[in-house]
This record gives structure tokens, sequence and C-alpha cells, in this order.
């Protein structure tokens, strides 16, 4: 083995040639986007260890049909997606703490109305602000925020993703959008002269 | 026009606007709606806020890095690598 990087497409043509070294650089290559989504996605840091290993193994299952027109981290989040789902739905439905139904949701979140404009650097506090509110979508709308907005993936892509159309995804993605954003509205720190 | 058709005008929009404020942030209007929106956030402040918040949403959201307390990546290649022969390509 050399030491430069080999190219991807190479990579995959070998691994679907059955080279598991060469699926053993893919799985390095993409280990940690697709832990990232799965945490991302729901799931707490055991349970992304554990499907991660899943989701390789599914992949090194289906390669042989993966189309090199596609892009492996599309291809590899798909898989990640429906693994997620696959495990959040067997998850018991959250519990509404206090019987009243009507709680304000932005009580779950910590108080911090110390956050200002500065609070945009993210800093580690601000970063459980937002996962915690993240926590509270469903998950359908989280994935599709997860998938356009924190991964960066085209809207074509992520609805892809997804398994849904185009419209469906921006549905869910505007929803989970709005929601955060009225979650997040205490911590935005914009200047109160703008709020009507 | 007249203040009576105005006020008309400025809430249908305000019954419009907020569904389309995502695709406006993503470029996926059209001149017309994109023109609407825009219109809509200066007559309207609560609009105007709520635009201008999802904005700030998104930005942040942008901005997430990717989550901490990941193992080490070798980890899950050894991991992966000793379980790819347990279930075969079909
Ligand atoms: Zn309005």
């Amino acid at each position: 083995m050399t030491g430069a990087a080999t190219p991807e497409g190479e990579l995959i043509r070998r691994a679907q040639a059955g080279d598991q070294e060469a699926f053993g650089q893919l799985v390095a290559a993409h280990a940690e986007r697709v832990y990232g989504g799965l945490r991302r996605f729901g799931l707490d840091p055991s349970e992304a260890d554990e499907v991660a290993q899943e989701v390789f193994l599914r992949a090194w299952r289906g390669l042989p049909r993966f189309q090199a027109r596609a892009r492996l981290s599309t291809w590899l989040y798909r898989i990640a997606f429906n693994e997620a789902q696959r495990r959040l739905s067997r998850r018991p439905p959250p519990v509404i703490e206090s019987g009243s139904g009507d709680e304000d949701p932005i009580a779950a979140l910590p108080e911090a109305p110390q956050f200002g404009p500065e609070a945009l650097a993210l800093d580690r506090e601000f970063e459980r602000v937002v996962e915690r509110a993240l926590a509270q979508l469903p998950p359908e709308w989280r994935a599709a925020v997860v998938l356009r907005d924190i991964e960066g993936l085209s809207t074509e892509e992520a609805a892809a993703v997804a398994g849904v159309r185009e419209a469906a995804f921006k549905s869910r993605l505007h929803r989970g959008r709005m929601r955060l954003r009225a979650l997040l509205e205490p911590y935005l720190g914009l200047e109160e002269g703008e709020h009507g | 026009m007249s203040t009576v058709l105005y006020r008309l005008r400025v809430r249908r929009d305000h019954r419009w606007a907020p569904g389309h404020m995502s695709a406006y942030l993503d470029g996926e209007l059209s001149e017309p709606s994109r023109a609407r929106i825009e219109r809509h956030s200066s007559e309207c402040p609560e609009c105007r806020w709520v635009l201008k918040s999802l904005a700030r949403t998104v930005t942040i959201l942008r901005r997430m890095p990717a989550p901490r307390g990941q193992g080490d990546p070798r980890d899950l290649v050894i991991a992966v690598r000793s379980r790819l022969g347990e279930r075969p390509r079909p």
C-alpha cells in the first residue's frame, strides 16, 4: 500500500469485488459522519456505536448493487437514516411530563437568558440548548432539519435519504425549522426593537 | 389603494407568508412569491420577526459541530471487519 490516499471510486470498485481492506478504508473515511448522523437522528452514544456497525455491515452486503453515479456518503446516510428510524420506532413514545398537556415546551430547556448575540459563536452550553430543542421535534421533522441544515445536503439528496418526495420533505423541513425557531426564540439574542 | 383593501391584502399576506418562509430562505420561491414575502415583511412586524428569527435558527443549525463522544473510528473499522464474514453477501 502506498502512502497516497486511494481515490474513493477505486476503493468502492475493490470493495464491490470483495476486498475487505478497501472496505475498511471506506469505513474509516465515513465513520465520523455516519456516527454523527445517527446521533443527530436521535440515538444515544452507545446505540449509535452499535447501529454504526450495523450500517456498515448492511453497506457491505448492499455494495454490489451500489450505483457508482450516486454519492457513497448519501447512500450511507440513507442506510443510517433507515436504521435509526427503525431503532427509534421501537422506543416507547416519549412521556409527556406532568399531565396538563399544555405545557410550554420551552420550559423543558435550561434557563439561559444571559445568552446574547455572542451565543452565535455556539459555545458548548448553547449547543446543548439546540440539541435539547432538536430532541423535542418529532423524528421525521428532526431528521429533515438534520439532513438539510446540519449535514448540509441538498433538498434533492436529503429527500432521497428520507425516502420521500421533495414536496413532502420540504414540508417536514419547514415544520421542523418553525418549531425550532419557536423553541430557540428566547435564546436568539436579536434586538428587542425588531420584535413586533 | 383604499385603506380597507390594503388591510385585506395585508391580512391575506399575513396568512400566506409563514408557510413560505423556509422556501424563501432556501431561494426556492418564484419571483412574485419572493417579492410578496419581502413586501409583507416590510409591512408586518410580527412576520418580520418570525422571518428574521427563522433565518437565525437556520444559521445556528449550519454551525452545529459534529456530536462529541465518538470513539476512535479505527475501533469501528476493526469491529466491522471482524464481522464481515458473519453475513456473507447474497
Ligand atoms: Zn404578517
